[in-house]
């Protein structure tokens, strides 16, 4: 797992100040988040270690599978990054990748036959739902956020010459 | 799971529980007593192995799970500020929404709204 940069105990402490009502942290908040891109370095290597470690239980050792995974995570990544995703944005993302592949995993051992005591099963079958439910609460996370946060300096429509996907009026 | 000696024979005995209670159920003597005792010594070990295999998968998981939870504690921890530096803030768990105490600080800081 990687180190957790020093910055991210100090972000915890204002937020956590932040939240119990004092607003006098809060340009120190933005100092810390604007100052410090390790944070979000530490949220991605996160993301990569755990994106990596669930296509690799859920492929097993067959490499394609391995293969489809990835792909499959990487469209499902670009679908709701969009064009030009802030790094909030691309972290939520992430999340919803990273349960997404969870969940994917803890239904496949729900459905995996075999020789499974009833406690077993019974276990598989919490987990699952634990995973949907942490994957539905990311999903609800990032349509918050974008619900709520001003896409930074990019602006929400920007202009597009030329759009390939779209039909030519005749 | 036991042979018993009674006088100069031994007798084969497997235990079950039922329910509270453990029962002995007698499965034989002499050659029939010993391949049921076989039969019983090789599901223990499939049983020990399979109890083994589940517990190693289950470290493994729980390895990569804590690794999620590492990951999702640390997203919430800078989703919250990047909401709370943007002037927003909740009560408890209602939801977010602007918090006008903060406007002014922030605008007497005089950063601008953040890009992330």
């Amino acid at each position: 797992m990687p180190a957790e940069p020093a910055v991210l105990t100090e972000l915890r402490e204002l937020v956590t100040k932040a939240k119990a009502g004092d607003a006098s942290v809060l340009p120190r908040l933005r100092e810390v988040l604007d100052d410090n891109p390790q944070i979000w370095q530490h949220t991605g290597d996160l993301e990569q270690v755990v994106v990596r470690a669930w296509t690799q239980l859920l492929a097993g050792d067959d490499p394609l599978t391995l293969e489809v995974l990835r792909r499959k995570a990487e469209a499902l990544r670009a679908e709701l990054e969009g064009d030009s995703p802030t790094p909030l944005e691309r972290l939520l993302v992430g999340q919803v990748v990273s349960s997404w592949l969870e969940m994917s995993h803890a239904q496949a051992q729900v459905a995996a036959p075999g020789s499974t005591t009833l406690g077993q099963a019974s276990h598989n079958l919490r987990r699952a739902e634990s995973a949907q439910k942490r994957y539905l609460a990311a999903i609800k996370t990032l349509t918050t956020v974008r619900a709520l946060v001003p896409r930074g300096l990019v602006p929400v429509n920007h202009l597009r010459l030329h759009d390939p996907g779209s039909k030519v009026a005749q | 799971m036991a042979w018993e000696k009674r006088g100069k024979r031994l007798f084969y005995y497997r235990s079950v529980r039922v329910g509270s209670r453990v029962k002995k159920l007698y499965r034989g003597s002499g050659i029939v007593g010993q391949a049921a005792a076989t039969a019983d010594a090789a599901r223990r070990q499939r049983r020990q192995a399979d109890a083994l295999a589940w517990r190693e998968k289950q470290a493994r998981l729980e390895s990569v799970a804590r690794v999620g939870r590492a990951y999702r504690a640390a997203g919430a921890v800078v989703m919250e500020a990047v909401l709370l530096a943007g002037g927003l803030h909740r009560v408890q768990r209602s939801p977010w929404r602007p918090w006008y105490g903060a406007r002014d600080v922030l605008q007497n800081a005089g950063r601008a709204g953040g890009t992330h």
